[in-house]
């Protein structure tokens, strides 16, 4: 745990990543004095306006402000997905835990549940979801927990597994320590790694998922700012203002590039196995020098 | 084998029991009334308690769940779906030509995929660590933390607008295929690939591979055995990819103006069209347990080693 | 037809990160004559055959001089080595269970060679395999052939490997360790496999192990090695009897004790005289990573009247346990 630690802050790119996904998480929960301007105030006059210093990104079709409306997306777009994919970790977290360290039936019923979850597609499942209960963000991720459980469940599970028969959780369990105790001490910052890999490359997939579907109009309602919402608005305008499509789309692709840079570079920090990879040079080519 | 295969396929069965099951829950789990969006539909003015009672025995929605259940699933085999609340006409008959849509935009992306990812693969295995293999393997790994619909409508404005060589959205000729297939294929090939590259470097450094090449085998040769294991793992992940795609073209179809499911289902969502939404749910979970089990097959079958069992 | 070969100032290093594994090596092994290297894991044994045909991985470079039939094979290219190995150079390898496509037949990779090397169509190919695989007491060839490497045992895989030599009649053959992962009764069979194999094509060989008892059998010569450098070279017999350099006189030394220790034991459990017995005594079950000091014959005698298959297996993890950590 401590060395992979370690290792992240040594790698840069990781570094950047993290820092990057910070700055944006405080942006965002600071959005009322981060934003220029107010991310609803319709202006007529200044539609499609390019920008300026008063509105540093430009205006978009009813002439709010896009760097506002950007910082205000921050919320909708990335920190509710956050706290859905927190959900969804402790839901699959506990689960697999119970599956996996006391096996038997309750494993039996957990793991059944989890492969009828898992047999359906969750983009279909999530459609269907948002078809029967009607659009809105609150669906959406309701539709992203109970789909995506199941597969923490499973991961996690597997993981205990492996952990409940090292040395030192026999010693606790021989040694009379209370399940809590071990499982809390020993079983959880064991699995963590593990769980952070998942959760980082995780939530690019479902930041972009989410974008997706409010990009179709299935999520946030307007005039709500959403990234994915804010980019179907500038497509309609795309013969005209075609810059309008850059801020939301750059935003999205920034905070999924991080995210799953930063679940590679912990992968890579937790496998020893690849180290040797592409260390140094490689010379495919035989190359023999004589004597 | 064949027990193994018949069994697989039995499976089908308890599958196809839980996948309507649950298609027809959700539905009435709904928290608006049917029978209200079919009359509001329609158009009648004034939905009054007795007009909706009608309406409900009309439709047979008066009787239990469970008979319910059974008499859908009965039509459901039956390849009726019901009627559509919007235009009251069947909806099979309005999910078949969209299926057939969907399933020529995901074979051809899926056709794509596999090819791009095969060849990128081999390409960056055989260049391990080279600025070829990282320049590739960066690029790709972006790409596909791009949304699709970005690229998507990036791509409209790039080759449609401005350079105007592609059409920009529809369905027709073999033209409209190339944007929808590239933007997508170039996300999914960003998967695939890689898993292709790494399970190529694994069997690279294989006992066989070596001695092989203590063998004086071609180099050729070698790279086809390399090849031939490799591509096992890949093959079942191709097999689920199709189902996944057929799922995941809703984005792509919705950009680019396609007449599939996806889209079809999406307005079907805005129109509160139940029926329609329940028949997308059902036949995309059931292909994609139908490929599932047939990727099962196809890696049984490659594999000498499970092929006994 | 064999050829000698000769071997100067050999260095090999990995380029990654500098280190080196074989530091200076000279030796020659001439006309049908068997040289046997000895050492530990980690010695630099198997690295030193894969220099010489050229099998290692990219990052790792060789300088030095090998001469063999005339010319040296650190200056040919890739081409050039692809076709003197297999023809002219045969490897037979550890283990057998991994040196087969594991989705493929035997015959497919065996074809491939044979195709590659005598320009043989696929019946002829075949032919070729069935004669050479019943030279090796093989039975039922024809449906080894058809078989997948996984439905065979370690000591019929590496006995089509010595067939494939039969059927090659290399000049040179190395075998790296070629009995280490075969249990005691297949080892017995192979070794005596390539004893015969010696008599029949009369080839220069190369025979890498750890296991001196084999390497008494098999060997005219030994090559004694450790960290990477030559300790002691000799015609067999006088390594055997007197050994000069403390390392190798270590090594004859425990082999011996644990000859003794075995007869010990299988005296006490009565088992002296019996088939299994005679057997491993005369593979010379003494690895030399056994019996490092007088606590191991101890545990052995404390666990009399088990077969000997327990002992063996019971080594065969030390060995593995030693081989990921360092001996010394």
């Amino acid at each position: 745990m401590m060395n992979v630690w370690s290792k992240i802050k040594k790698d840069r790119i990781a570094v950047s990543c993290l820092a990057i996904i910070l700055m944006i998480i405080i942006v965002g929960i600071f959005a009322n004095f981060f934003a220029p301007n107010d991310p609803l105030e319709i202006n007529a006059t200044l539609k499609f306006d390019g920008p300026s210093w008063e509105y540093p990104l430009g205006n978009d079709q009813l002439g709010r402000c896009m760097l506002s409306r950007l910082i205000f997306g921050i919320r909708t777009s990335v920190l509710f997905v956050l706290v859905a994919m927190f959900a969804t970790i402790s839901i699959g977290t506990i689960l697999g835990i119970i599956a996996g360290y006391f096996k038997g039936k309750v494993d039996e019923v957990i793991m059944r549940v989890c492969d009828i979850v898992l047999s359906f597609p969750s983009e279909v499942m999530t459609l269907a979801i948002v078809g029967m209960f009607g659009t809105g963000l609150k669906n959406i991720l309701l539709a992203c927990i109970l789909m995506k459980w199941a597969w923490f469940a499973r991961v996690f599970r597997s993981a205990v597994m492996k952990y409940t028969d090292k040395n030192y959780v026999m010693f606790s369990k021989a040694s009379g320590c209370k399940t809590g105790h071990i499982l809390r001490k020993h079983i959880l910052p064991a699995i963590f790694p593990e769980i952070a890999v998942m959760a980082s490359n995780n939530i690019s997939s479902q930041i972009l998922m989410v974008s997706g579907l409010s990009f179709l109009g299935l999520g946030v309602q307007a005039p709500t700012p959403e990234w994915g919402m804010m980019l179907s608005e500038a497509k309609d305008a795309m013969l005209i203002h075609p810059y309008q499509m850059l801020p939301s789309g750059i935003a999205i692709m920034v905070m999924a590039v991080s995210f799953s840079f930063l679940g590679d570079s912990i992968r890579d920090a937790m496998d020893v196995k690849h180290e040797g990879y592409a260390l140094k040079k490689n010379r495919f080519k035989r190359k023999r020098l004589a004597a | 084998m064949r027990n193994y295969i018949i069994r697989r396929i039995l499976t089908i069965i308890p599958m196809f029991f839980i996948i309507s099951f649950i298609s027809f829950v959700l539905i009435n789990l709904s928290p608006s009334d049917p029978v209200e969006i079919i009359l509001r539909a329609n158009g009648v003015p004034v939905v009054t308690e007795e007009l909706i009672e009608e309406t409900k025995i009309e439709l047979g929605l008066d009787q239990p769940f469970l008979v319910r259940y059974v008499n859908w699933l009965n039509d459901v085999i039956h390849l009726d779906f019901g009627k559509s609340y919007v235009t009251q006409q069947p909806v099979f008959k309005m999910i078949s030509p969209a299926f057939g849509y969907t399933m020529q935009l995901a074979l051809a992306n899926t056709v794509v995929t596999i090819m791009l990812s095969i060849f990128l693969g081999i390409i960056c295995a055989q260049f391990e660590g080279r600025m070829i293999d990282r320049g590739t393997r960066s690029f790709l790994f972006i790409i596909s933390a791009m949304p699709a619909f970005w690229i998507g409508t990036l791509a409209i404005w790039f080759f449609s607008v401005k350079l105007n060589l592609l059409p920009t959205s529809g369905v027709g000729s073999w033209t409209n295929f190339v944007l929808p297939t590239m933007v997508m294929s170039i996300g999914y090939c960003g998967f695939y690939f890689r898993m292709i590259r790494n399970s190529m470097l694994e069997n690279m450094n294989e006992n066989y591979v070596v001695y092989a090449r203590s063998c004086g085998v071609k180099e050729k040769v070698v790279v086809k055995h390399i090849f031939r294991n490799s591509i096992q793992t890949a093959v079942a992940a191709f097999c689920m990819a199709i189902p996944g795609m057929m799922a995941g073209t809703v984005v792509i179809e919705n950009v680019f103006a396609w007449p599939g499911l996806g889209r079809l289902c999406v307005s079907s969502i805005f129109n509160r069209d139940l029926p329609i939404i329940q028949a997308y749910v059902l036949i995309l979970a059931l292909s994609y347990c139908l490929f599932n089990i047939f990727g099962d097959i196809v890696t049984a079958v490659l594999n000498p080693k499970l092929r006994k069992a | 037809m064999s050829s000698s070969i000769k071997i100067s100032n050999l260095k090999i290093w990995d380029d990654r990160d500098d280190d080196v594994i074989i530091k200076d090596l000279s030796f020659e092994v001439k006309k049908n004559r068997c040289l046997a290297i000895v050492g530990e894991s980690g010695s630099g044994k198997s690295m030193t055959v894969k220099g010489i045909t050229g099998i290692h991985k990219p990052w790792i470079e060789c300088t030095g001089c090998i001469a063999f039939d005339g010319e040296n094979l650190l200056e040919l290219g890739q081409e050039s080595m692809q076709k003197i190995r297999g023809r002219k150079i045969f490897m037979i390898f550890q283990d057998g269970m991994t040196a087969f496509d594991p989705s493929c037949m035997i015959r497919v990779g065996l074809r491939e060679t044979l195709a590659e090397k005598l320009d043989l169509k696929k019946e002829a190919a075949d032919h070729c395999m069935i004669s050479a695989m019943n030279r090796v007491m093989l039975n039922n060839p024809e449906e080894i052939l058809q078989k997948y490497p996984h439905q065979l045992s370690g000591g019929m895989l590496q006995r089509i490997m010595i067939a494939l030599a039969l059927a090659l009649e290399p000049e040179l053959i190395i075998a790296d360790e070629p009995t280490t992962a075969l249990d005691t009764i297949t080892q017995y069979e192979v070794v005596d496999q390539f004893i015969k194999l010696r008599k029949e094509i009369g080839t220069t060989m190369i025979f890498i192990s750890h296991d001196l008892g084999v390497v008494r059998q098999i060997a005219d010569d030994v090559l004694v090695m450790k960290d990477g450098e030559k300790v002691e070279e000799g015609p067999i017999e006088e390594i055997f009897t007197k050994p000069q350099h403390p390392y190798t006189q270590y090594l004859v030394s425990t082999r011996a004790a644990l000859g003794t220790n075995f007869k010990r034991i299988m005296e006490e459990t009565g088992d002296v005289g019996s088939e299994e017995c005679e057997k491993v005594l005369s593979t010379g079950r003494g690895f030399i990573h056994e019996a490092e000091d007088d606590s191991q014959g101890c545990e052995l005698s404390n666990e009399q009247g088990r077969m000997p298959w327990y002992h063996w297996r019971k080594w065969k993890w030390k060995i593995d346990t030693w081989k990921t950590g360092s001996w010394d």
